[in-house]
């Protein structure tokens, strides 16, 4: 009876206390809603980007082990049917694959599905050679007979009504096209509509001749953005006219050595080389992994703020109610009630705010994903995702950090809420002596994380999760640091206040505002360590976009060398750029105005380092001259003059530093590359940099690549134009007028034909576009800061009522009680802005440095703009003043009386 | 016998387009059926059954052929080189080996028997494009895999064993007959490809004579010396057809495998008049239709791992129609039969849905020095003695047979090797290897031969496996 007695008294002191102060309650709250929130939006977006990439990946390569590729055109199609003919019975279970996108147009029967411009995958393959390898094709003889409300096909029409129904048109009739189910409704069309498209070889009508109706959840989620075609079909539209991406294969155990000796060492058929699948899925996830993994800790950043704020909230909370929690002491309430109790307070608004945040980040992740998406279909390849997935991994991970956090938060202050004699928990002056004790401790643990934090960053390792380990180490020890750098800033602010105080006519109001941050560090301290990081953070990831910005700004300058650059319009997606017409070629070069025409293709093609194993390597073939060749900014260590003999004379290749980073190559280190004629070494002539993919690539001058491919095709080219007579000539307007001049000769409408300028305008933009996540993850970490400060410094002051009420009562007028409170939170948010200077920039020196190189195999120039830090400082003032707003006001206008009564 | 006004249909087309109608295109094996919901049902209706998804290819049973197809209305002469090859405007065509092949002598009883079936069907997806006559595919693509032929080729290979006793009766008959039971085969087993008549994957090509679907192949390998204008001319022919080499242990099924050589011991059998075979009374239900009635095969089959020198007697048919089954025919039953003596009987009747045998059904009776003399409907009489029921699909087959042509007195008693010669592919049917015993004009007479029972049980039934 008793003890149910003080449990209920504890329960409901606890609850008025609560409801006494819903905003602190709701700030908390919202504090650890945001940061779960970010963590869980980005966490989501990641996961279904992957989920999305990882299922395209895997309905379209259905049951293959294997698969066949070819050289820089592709593969050989007689490739296909030699492995048919060749007696083998895995030749039975192999299927032949065109793989493109196409692009919808306008003018297609729907008019609210909002479809033109969406990209959809194109999937040529043999519907006799699928069931062995996808289910994908099921459906396929699905009637011609479109629905009830659509009639289609009439007897006249060719594939329709006719025997051969869906199938007969597929393989006879070009643009024929089956879509899932899924796909027909989200485009809007029925079976026999005509889809208008953009394709490699320009426009084309699509005629969807049947509904797929993939069997398995793989397939199916596979379909929602493909379209199935005919090999004929496909080659017609993807300009891959007797070639093909690859054949897939399903080998059983031993089976590959017989599939590979048939194409071994022969020359006729051009390049063909088996591979297993497994590596190849696995690379394309490695290329986003160190994107996906930057996003997520950058993430869990704002989770590091969300608990400063959780802590922060709580200890403030408990310190609150020290009287009371002395008093029920006093009444007989165990240490032990009184921490489960605090515990379970803290239980409850994380829990509360993760629940919240798992809601608002199911949203953000809505937001986030187009620009994921948009990121990666930038940077790596073209996935689509259309649904957030929620998987039960993300929600209890969510929870986990939401709950988790805000329990590790609680618990010091828990603590400090039992440990304390009955006596001295009624005294604040109690805690202030012992939070100011603690402060050369907590500055000794600062510097001893600060020495871990180093020598996590000297491991010789390329560890990214070490690395951003000793991100969050560092963040850790500065905020240890924190409260004895306020202690000291608000007593060095001391007497540059009185006198600030002096001038506004608010006597000694200003070193008393000082001083009242110093004697306040209990609460003060954990305020401010939590602005500190959100603003550092946000100092960091800035200083690190701008360092970015001007590396590439720096590198296009360096780069785009050419006047006016010429290539197809036609391209749909990455890596499906149509070849030039060689007479576009020619008649550029036959101009008076054209000194030089650098040419570009670019290809993929299976290369070998050392020892380990194969991989995909993006070869650019360049015809460059001297000056072109200047469009070259090499790594330092290699002689420019004798690179570019090396390079004209065929001696060997360029590698971009991203290329040499990740493969652990430098100048002199060979490369195997997989040549028409077989493997061949190709010597590194020496790394430049580059930051156009930080997939790397590898630089060939165009004789060599012709020596060794039998490929004469380019995909765009780079026009130099001759000296002008008169040197005062504009080059720019000069640049202008030829692409003017080139648009009119070529008549081309398939060309793009952009000034070196506009070229440079659009890489930038495509940057920014990249970096938007960033931006957002930026801002939000900012968000969650400001709200934070603010809740904390709103609370800090509302708390010391009756302190004001004291000097109301002697005489002090409204007016300076604004100037006290502002005063005090002014200053606390400039030394926050302050110390989160220092740290923002070593974060930023660490994102750049190590994060951005250990990720990407990029170096940036390190950039820091005053404007940045000056804009920090802004936001620091601005949240700490604003978080005085409220409590000034309420303290302003509240009578002596009043405010002596409160409490 | 009854008379029927409906019109019929050739054996094998009734046959090829049920089996294209059936067999899984997508799906190919048959092993992926898929669920085409009728997309005019009403919602929340289930489809009876799930049909395959080569319902694309299907032809409706009930649908007439699409009017630009040609169809075989009169008799030409044939004309070879030419007629050898695919005839695409014409919707369906086949080529069609079937063999008794042994380890040694017919006689020896330690030979093992083989039965061989090899086939090619071409059908044309697509009607000819209008107002291009011949052209074997549309408007000209750039794609080297457009096409409108379709290549389906079924393989199956029948390994009785030896001669384990002798025959039920042969007592009664004494002689050299050596029908009966075998022991020691592996069986029989049929499998099943389709390809594109495009992209090196299958083709029909007249001169040089090439019928292939990837590595399965009927080519002529005939000297160049020849008059090409007799159809003999592509004689001899090497015929192979293999399910795969494969070096894993664990093979779920044996390989199969035979590569021969088949070389002419008689001219060409022009069925019919001059080819023109007629198949009912309404115009364009007729065929052209030749066969090579006797071929001395050679060479070898290979079963798992083991391969054996084999030789024997083959029969080829080709044939190439535009026609339709009704849904009056149910099936029919086909036999092709070469006697010890010289002699070879062809014979089909075309079951009808009330019982009764349509009046369509005929023969050919071919002697020794080659001439040939059709049989009407009424001059043979077919008797079932025996039944057979599949313990796979559960469809009963008749199983041994009494053929008499009076006008001949000719009596033959066809036995199947095996009980169990069912293809259990994508379409159901059996096909199989045969003995003959029997008598002609009092003496005994014995001989070999193939039958193909089709429209039993449910076969004109997708082959749902799942």
């Amino acid at each position: 009876m008793r003890r149910g007695l003080r449990t209920s008294l504890l329960h409901r002191a606890t609850l008025r206390h609560l409801a006494r102060h819903p905003w602190q309650v709701g700030a908390t709250v919202l504090g650890v809603a945001l940061a779960v929130a970010v963590v869980t939006g980005i966490d989501l977006a990641n996961v279904s980007a992957e989920r999305a990439f990882r299922l395209g990946v895997d309905g379209v390569a259905g049951r293959a082990t294997h698969e066949i590729v070819g050289g820089p055109r592709g593969l050989n199609e007689g490739v296909y049917a030699r492995l048919r003919v060749s007696g083998l019975a895995a030749a039975q279970r192999a299927a032949p694959v065109v793989d493109g996108r196409v692009r919808l147009l306008e003018g297609g029967p729907s008019e609210d599905g909002g479809t033109p411009g969406r990209t959809l995958r194109l999937l040529g393959v043999d519907p006799f050679a699928e069931a062995a390898i996808r289910d994908l094709t099921r459906g396929l003889g699905a009637p011609t007979q479109a629905s009830n409300d659509q009639p289609t096909g009439g007897a006249g029409e060719p594939g329709a009504g006719n025997d051969g129904g869906a199938l007969g048109a597929f393989l006879a009739e070009s643009g024929s096209v089956a879509a899932s189910a899924d796909l027909l409704a989200a485009l809007g069309v029925a079976v026999g509509d005509r889809l208008p498209v953009l394709a490699t070889e320009g426009e084309a009508t699509l005629r969807i001749v049947a509904r797929l109706e993939p069997a398995d959840p793989l397939s199916r989620r596979a379909a929602e953005d493909l379209l199935v075609t005919d090999v004929s079909t496909a080659q017609e539209l993807l300009a891959r006219v007797s070639r093909l991406d690859r054949i897939d294969l399903r080998l059983d155990e031993g089976e590959a050595d017989a599939v590979a000796a048939l194409f071994a060492g022969d020359s006729s058929i051009g390049s063909a080389t088996l591979r297993a699948r497994a590596a190849r899925a696995g690379a394309l996830d490695q290329m986003t992994e160190a994107f996906r993994l930057n996003l997520t800790a950058l993430s869990l950043l704002a989770l590091v703020v969300g608990m400063f704020l959780i802590y922060n909230t709580l200890t403030f909370s408990v310190v609150q109610r020290r009287p009371l929690l002395g008093r029920l002491r006093a009444l007989g309430v165990t240490r032990r009630e009184i921490l489960s109790q605090v515990l379970f307070e803290g239980l409850a608004l994380g829990g509360a705010g993760s629940l919240l945040g798992l809601a608002l980040g199911w949203g953000l992740a809505h937001g986030l994903l187009g620009l994921v998406t948009q990121t990666i279909n930038d940077l790596y390849f073209a996935v689509s995702v259309r649904d957030v997935a929620l998987p039960a991994a993300s929600i209890l991970k969510a929870l986990a950090l939401g709950v988790g956090g805000s329990l590790l938060a609680t618990w010091p202050p828990a603590r400090e809420a039992t440990r304390a004699p009955a006596r001295a928990v009624l005294r604040r002056s109690h805690l202030e002596t012992r939070s100011r004790r603690a402060m050369p401790r907590l500055a000794v643990a600062g510097a001893a994380l600060g020495g871990l934090a180093a020598l996590l960053l000297v491991l010789p390792t390329r560890s990214i999760v070490v690395a951003f380990a000793a991100v969050f180490v560092t963040v850790l020890a500065f905020a240890c640091v924190v409260p004895a750098a306020v202690w000291l800033g608000a007593r060095a602010a001391a007497g540059p206040m009185r006198r600030l105080g002096a001038l506004a006519g608010a006597g000694g109001l200003g070193a008393m505002a000082a001083r009242g941050v110093a004697a306040t560090l209990s609460r003060t301290g954990v305020a401010t360590a939590a602005l500190v990081v959100a603003v550092a953070t946000t100092v960091g990831i800035g200083v690190m976009i701008d360092s970015f910005r001007a590396t590439l700004v720096r590198w296009l300058d360096t780069t785009l060398q050419a006047d006016v650059f010429v290539t197809s319009a036609a391209q749909t997606a990455r890596g499906a750029s149509p070849s030039l017409d060689p007479a576009v070629l020619a008649a550029v070069e036959a101009r008076d105005d054209v000194r030089f025409v650098a040419t570009y293709r670019r290809v993929e093609v299976p290369a070998t380092i050392g020892d380990r194993g194969e991989n995909d390597t993006q070869l650019h073939a360049l015809r460059l001259d001297r000056r072109a060749f200047e469009g070259f900014d090499l790594v330092p260590g290699s002689d420019r003059e004798e690179v570019w003999r090396g390079l004209a004379a065929g001696d060997g290749v360029l590698a971009s530093e991203p290329y040499a980073y990740r493969h652990g190559l430098a100048a002199g280190d060979t490369v195997e590359l997989l040549t028409d004629s077989g493997p061949l070494p190709f010597e590194i002539l020496a790394v430049f940099y580059d930051y156009a993919s930080d997939r790397g690539r590898l630089l060939i001058e165009r004789a060599l690549y012709d020596r060794h491919w039998d490929d004469r095709r380019i995909q765009s080219l780079g026009i130099y134009l001759a000296e002008p007579d008169d040197a005062g000539d504009d080059a720019e307007a000069r640049a202008d007028q030829i692409a003017e001049a080139l648009r009119a000769e070529l008549r081309a409408d398939d060309l793009s034909i952009l000034p070196n300028r506009a070229l440079r305008r659009l890489s930038l933009d495509i940057f920014d576009r990249t970096f938007r996540i960033t931006a957002v993850l930026r801002l939000l970490a900012v968000l969650v800061a400001f709200l934070g400060i603010l809740s904390a410094l709103s609370a800090l002051q509302l708390e010391r009522g009756r302190e004001i009420g004291v000097l109301r009562a002697a005489g002090v007028t409204p007016r300076q009680v604004w100037a006290l409170v502002g005063g005090q939170t002014g200053l606390l948010g400039l030394l926050a802005g302050l110390l989160a200077m220092p740290l923002g920039v070593l974060l930023a020196a660490l994102l750049v440095h190590v994060i951005n190189k250990r990720s990407f195999g990029w170096t940036l120039a390190f950039e820091v703009s005053p404007g940045l830090l000056l804009q920090a400082l802004a936001l620091a003032l601005a949240a700490a003043l604003l978080g005085g707003l409220a409590p000034a006001h309420k303290m302003a206008s509240v009578s002596p009386a009043a405010a002596l009564r409160d409490e | 016998m009854r008379t029927s006004t409906m019109p019929t249909t050739t054996r094998r087309a009734l046959f090829l387009l049920c089996a294209m109608a059936l067999a899984g295109l997508l799906t190919a094996c048959g092993r992926f059926p898929g669920t085409t919901p009728d997309a005019t049902a009403p919602p929340g209706s289930t489809p009876a059954t799930t049909r395959s998804a080569v319902d694309a290819l299907a032809a409706r049973d009930d649908a007439p052929p699409d009017p630009r197809f040609r169809r075989v209305l009169e008799p030409r002469e044939l004309v070879f080189p030419a007629d050898h090859g695919a005839h695409p405007d014409y919707q369906t065509e086949w080529w069609y080996v079937t063999a008794n092949l042994w380890t040694g002598e017919p006689d020896d009883p330690a030979a093992r028997r083989f039965g061989l079936q090899w086939t090619v069907f071409r059908r044309a997806l697509q009607p000819p494009p209008e107002g291009e006559g011949d052209a074997a595919d549309g408007p000209a693509r750039a794609s080297a895999w457009a096409t409108r032929q379709l290549a389906m080729g079924h393989f199956a290979l029948t390994d009785a064993g030896v001669v384990a006793g002798r025959g039920l009766d042969d007592t009664d008959r004494g002689g050299t007959y050596r029908g009966g039971t075998y022991r020691g085969g592996r069986g029989h087993r049929g499998v099943e490809r389709y390809a594109r008549g495009a992209a090196g994957l299958a083709g029909f090509e007249a001169a040089p004579f090439r019928i292939w679907l990837e590595d399965w192949s009927l080519e002529s390998v005939a000297p160049p010396s020849g008059d090409p204008a007799d159809a003999s001319a592509i004689l001899p022919l090497r015929l192979r057809a293999d399910t795969g080499r494969t070096p894993s242990e664990d093979q779920t099924e044996e390989r199969l495998a035979v590569d021969l050589t088949l070389r002419s011991t008689k001219p060409v059998v022009l069925q019919g008049d001059r080819g023109f075979s007629r198949k009912g009374d309404t115009p364009g239900a007729a065929s052209f239709y030749y066969s090579f009635t006797r071929l001395l095969a050679e060479g070898t089959v290979t079963v798992g791992e083991e391969t054996w020198p084999v030789a024997g007697t083959a029969w080829l048919d080709h044939e190439w129609s535009t026609s339709v089954l009704t849904a009056e025919q149910t099936g029919w039953d086909w036999f092709s039969i070469q006697l010890d003596s010289g002699h070879e009987l062809m014979a089909f009747t075309l079951r009808l849905a009330g019982g009764g045998i349509d009046p369509a059904s005929s023969g050919t009776l071919v002697s020794p020095d080659g001439t040939s003399r059709p049989l009407g409907v009424d001059d043979f009489e077919l008797e079932v003695l025996d039944r057979w029921r599949s313990p796979v699909t559960g469809i009963e087959y008749p199983s041994r047979w009494r053929l008499h042509v009076p006008r001949e007195d000719l009596e033959l008693e066809i036995l199947p090797v095996l009980a169990d010669q069912e293809l259990d592919i994508s379409f159901r049917y059996w096909e199989g290897a045969v003995d003959i015993v029997g008598t002609n004009r009092g003496a005994a007479i014995t001989g070999h031969g193939y039958v193909e029972l089709v429209g039993y049980g449910d076969s004109t039934e997708p082959n749902l496996r799942m």
